[in-house]
């Protein structure tokens, strides 16, 4: 048991339990308060899995970006009244049967995926030696997945544009 | 060096739970919420593969999945407040126009 | 020139694509634009652009004068396994002979259109629809395979039915667009059938394969239910079919006639430059397969030969203008059609080309005329024409170019043609030529007859229509009318002059130009003396019927009705025009009529189709009954289901 596996140990209990308590939580301002807390670890091991710079994006698009967001919509929406009301669907057991036989038959079929890790062949390779981590993302997102980073800049601008569209003034929507 | 099995029983234990809120909330935001933890599944499946395989791809691909996350959200969260807006309801169950 | 050798050029030219695609790209914008943002100028970009077109047809006629040819593909349209058809085009001294006329006929027609059609409501969509038919039918003679020709022809037929139907409020106008397209689609099923099975025996659609190929198939022989069939024969037949019906020959010949109730720069497109032309184009163009079966040969030449006769005998008896030019139309087709039977495909091509202009001039006249009477209830009677000569005198004369024109009087341009299809047919290898010379004397004779009849009618005598104009005199049309009215004119004088034949010291460039791709008839001719003969006995076969309608018509009127009255049997039988309609009335349409009403609408109607409509329609209430359950407009629901679809997947994959 070296220092590595704590580590991963402790992130890995606290992102489960964190998100646990995410989607158990009665009030939504907790709800995303415990994701929040679940994406710091994450971005932690994120760093653990070598790679500074997917940290700092985790920490700054996730954290500082989209909770803030889903902070933002809460109190706007402002739901605190009615926070006696149920936090669950009617009839959920009928889904949980079914998320409970699921759960059976995905944990039988995915045994495999965890054996696939090493298995795989690398396509695009990584050495660093010749480079720091964010040196060869930056080599290979400026070539090889130019187009994709296009298509992920278009659809964050369509984003903004969708968003504007939908909430501008409701007098007009009717 | 954390076995790559490891890994990957994290990220399924994040996304059932994700499922689960997914399955069983009611109130939208939290419904949105759990598909980020499901984003953050994937998340870290990548980031394994890519740190075990030395495969650069795996990287990449969580930097569009963080991208494409803000963007979910963003149109996610305007759908839920124009709801709000029209009809003053966050609670799935209560919007039923499609009943059959 | 003759056997010159061309320098095939196998890339790209800007010209050659431009001349179909600017009366294309013209039609578009104004058909979209042109209601709103047009209206009265919506002629600017069609006429426009067919100038444009014309000129650069001019220069691809002279390119292919210095011997060069085009043949080039702008694309692969389709790909299919062994199948490959490209959007190209062959650019060959058939085809720019015809590009050339149909651009500079199509041009002046638009010109002439400005005039006619001034004040239509339908002013843009008259002009978007003559492009779009311009485009169409250069597309089909451009072409470099068998399937944009069809596409061409197909889309020729489209913008028919949309020009026939112009006045589409009137019922017989919407009425005859239907039935030319109905007609047309009989015939063009055939011409279908005949590439599918042009593709099945030589494998390939494109012309310069077909013809590399086509002596493989001349022994090949299909068996069907024991009838050896020669299977050039057979391909012929097939596509002979689609010329018939665009062509208008017997027995497909009834939509032209009614083809009259568009407006007339329609006639005189649809009947000089374009349509009907088709048929007679594409028979030039596969004239090789045409000539290994004689039996298509004589096919040909029968069809042609009664449609010309039948045309002939219609055509005095009808009192509308228009459609009296239209059974000349039948007829002169018909000549064409006889060339191509005896095998002189390059003089059928000639008679195409002059008859193109004599025949536009004929309609356009006729137009005139109509123009002048639009104030009548119905302009096209020529019983309330007469004397109109001192009103309209240029009218008057560009008609009377083209009566004498159509008539075959000497050094004018028809004279030229129908004496080489006489000739050729008299002369010809074919043992039936000297019927089909007989046939075609008697029937220029006819020709100048029933011509000379609707130009004696019209301009001389007194004016009939005083009472019907309801105060209005006819006047003169205006200059856009008659302008291109004096052009076509020159066209219908000079035209002739480009293939005078070598017996009157002429060097028939027109036929030696075209005998690169049509090839060089077959005839024994052994002095110039018989053709001699030939040419005054069909000189004097016009004469003949220009002075019975002389006769008839202003000398001795009374001469007029004794005929019709005396062989009253006879003059029905011809006026009801051999009693087609009617013919095809008791076959086709009394019992498909039949057939819907009492058979689909009782039986299959009442008891079949409504009662499983009916039980289809419980049977998914009562499921839907059960399952909206289910749907009980809550997300999580819809997940769990998807979810539960997941999971028959997955026990499904771990059962396996």
């Amino acid at each position: 048991m070296n220092w590595n596996m704590l580590i991963f140990l402790y992130l890995a209990f606290a992102m489960s339990f964190s998100s646990f308590l995410a989607i158990i939580s009665r009030n939504p301002v907790h709800a995303v308060l415990w994701v929040l807390v679940m994406i710091l670890h994450q971005a932690f091991l994120l760093y653990t899995l070598g790679s500074e710079f997917l940290t700092a994006v985790q920490i700054i698009v996730y954290a500082g970006a989209v909770l803030v967001l889903f902070l933002f919509v809460v109190y706007m929406i402002n739901l605190r009244k009615e926070e006696r009301w149920k936090v669950f669907v009617r009839r959920s057991s009928y889904g949980f049967i079914i998320f409970l036989f699921f759960l059976y038959f995905f944990f039988k079929n995915l045994a495999f995926l965890t054996a696939l890790g090493p298995a795989f062949k690398a396509q695009l390779p990584y050495d660093l030696s010749q480079g720091s981590n964010l040196l060869w993302m930056a080599r290979y997102l400026y070539s090889h997945y130019l187009f994709q980073f296009e298509v992920i800049g278009c659809i964050l601008l369509v984003v903004i544009f969708g968003a504007v569209f939908l909430l501008r003034k409701l007098k007009e929507v009717g | 060096m954390v076995p790559f099995e490891y890994y990957v029983t994290l990220s399924l234990i994040l996304f059932v739970i994700g499922l689960a809120g997914v399955l069983f909330r009611r109130n939208i935001i939290i419904l949105l919420a759990s598909l980020e933890i499901i984003m953050n599944a994937l998340i870290v499946l990548f980031a394994a593969i890519s740190f075990h395989a030395k495969d650069i791809s795996g990287y990449l691909i969580v930097f569009f999945l963080i991208g494409m996350a803000a963007a979910e959200a963003g149109v996610g969260l305007s759908l839920a407040v124009l709801l709000y807006k029209k009809l003053k309801k966050v609670y799935v169950d209560e919007i039923n126009f499609y009943r059959g | 020139m003759s056997g010159a050798s061309f320098q095939v050029i196998n890339t790209f030219d800007l010209r050659v694509y431009l001349v179909p695609f600017l009366p294309f790209v013209a039609s578009i914008i104004t058909l979209i634009f042109g209601k709103r943002y047009f209206k009265d100028k919506a002629h600017i970009l069609p006429v426009l652009s067919l100038l444009f077109s014309f000129l650069l047809s001019l220069s691809l006629l002279f390119d292919v004068l210095s011997g060069k040819t085009y043949q080039f593909d702008l694309y692969s349209w389709i790909v299919a396994g062994s199948l490959k058809v490209g959007l190209g085009f062959l650019v060959d001294p058939l085809s720019v002979m015809m590009i050339c006329m149909v651009t500079s006929l199509s041009f002046l027609i638009h010109v002439y259109s400005i005039g006619y059609m001034a004040g239509d409501p339908g002013y843009y969509r008259f002009f978007s629809y003559i492009s779009l038919f311009t485009f169409s039918m250069l597309m089909l003679v451009l072409s470099n395979n068998l399937v944009q020709l069809f596409l061409g022809w197909e889309a020729v037929g489209l913008c028919s039915y949309f020009l026939i139907g112009f006045w589409y409020e009137k019922k017989s106008a919407s009425d005859a667009a239907k039935k030319a397209f109905i007609v047309n689609r009989v015939g063009d099923f055939g011409f279908a059938l005949g590439i599918f099975a042009m593709f099945y025996y030589l494998g390939t659609l494109y012309y310069h394969e077909i013809f590399e190929r086509l002596p493989l198939i001349a022994g090949t022989y299909l068996n069907i239910y024991g009838y050896e069939i020669h299977v050039p024969f057979l391909i012929a037949l097939l596509l002979f079919c689609g010329a018939m019906g665009k062509s208008a020959q017997v027995p497909l010949h009834v939509w032209l006639p009614d083809a009259m109730e568009g407006p007339t720069p329609v006639s005189a497109l649809i009947h000089a430059a374009t349509m009907v032309t088709a048929g007679v184009f594409m028979v030039s163009r596969l004239h090789a397969l045409f000539e290994m079966s004689d039996y298509a040969m004589a096919m040909v030449a029968l069809v042609g030969a009664i449609t010309c006769f039948m045309a002939a005998t219609i055509a005095p008896t009808q009192f509308d203008i228009k459609r009296v030019i239209a059974y000349s139309t039948l007829s002169q087709l018909g000549y064409m059609f006889m060339a191509c039977g005896v095998g002189a495909f390059a003089v059928g091509m000639f008679h195409l080309f002059t008859h193109a202009y004599f025949k536009a001039l004929l309609f356009l006249g006729a137009g005139s005329i109509i123009h002048a009477l639009h104030h009548a209830p119905d302009p096209n009677d020529i019983r309330i024409m007469g004397g109109l000569r001192r009103y309209m005198p240029i009218t008057f004369w560009t008609i009377f170019i083209a009566s004498l024109s159509i008539a075959g009087i000497p050094g004018l341009a028809g004279f030229f043609s129908k004496d080489e299809i006489l000739a050729y047919a008299y002369f010809s290898k074919y043992p039936w030529g000297k019927v089909i010379w007989l046939i075609g004397l008697v029937v220029a004779s006819m020709t100048a007859f029933y011509t000379f009849r609707i130009f004696f009618k019209a301009f001389f005598g007194e004016f009939r229509g005083k009472d019907v104009l309801h105060g209005h005199h006819p006047h003169e049309s205006p200059k856009v009318m008659t302008i291109p009215l004096i052009i076509i004119s020159i066209g219908a004088i000079f035209s002739g002059w480009l293939g005078i034949p070598e017996a009157l010291g002429g060097g028939a460039h027109f036929q030696r130009f075209l005998e690169s791709v049509l090839g060089h008839p077959e005839i024994h001719v052994e002095d110039h003396t018989l053709e001699y003969i030939l040419m005054a006995l069909s000189v004097l076969a016009g004469l003949l019927g220009i002075f019975l309608a002389y006769l008839v018509y202003l000398k001795v009127p009374t001469l007029e009705t004794t005929f019709s009255s005396r062989f009253k049997r006879i003059y029905t039988f011809l006026y009801r025009k051999w009693f087609f309609d009617e013919l095809y009335d008791l076959i086709f349409i009394r019992p498909t009529l039949f057939i819907a009403r009492t058979v689909v609408n009782l039986i299959l109607d009442t008891f079949i189709i409504d009662q499983t409509v009916n039980g289809s329609a419980k049977t998914a209430e009562a499921f839907a009954g059960f399952f909206r359950k289910f749907h009980a407009g809550v997300v999580n629901y819809y997940n769990w289901f998807i979810l539960l679809g997941l999971l028959i997947y997955l026990v499904i994959m771990y059962l396996k």
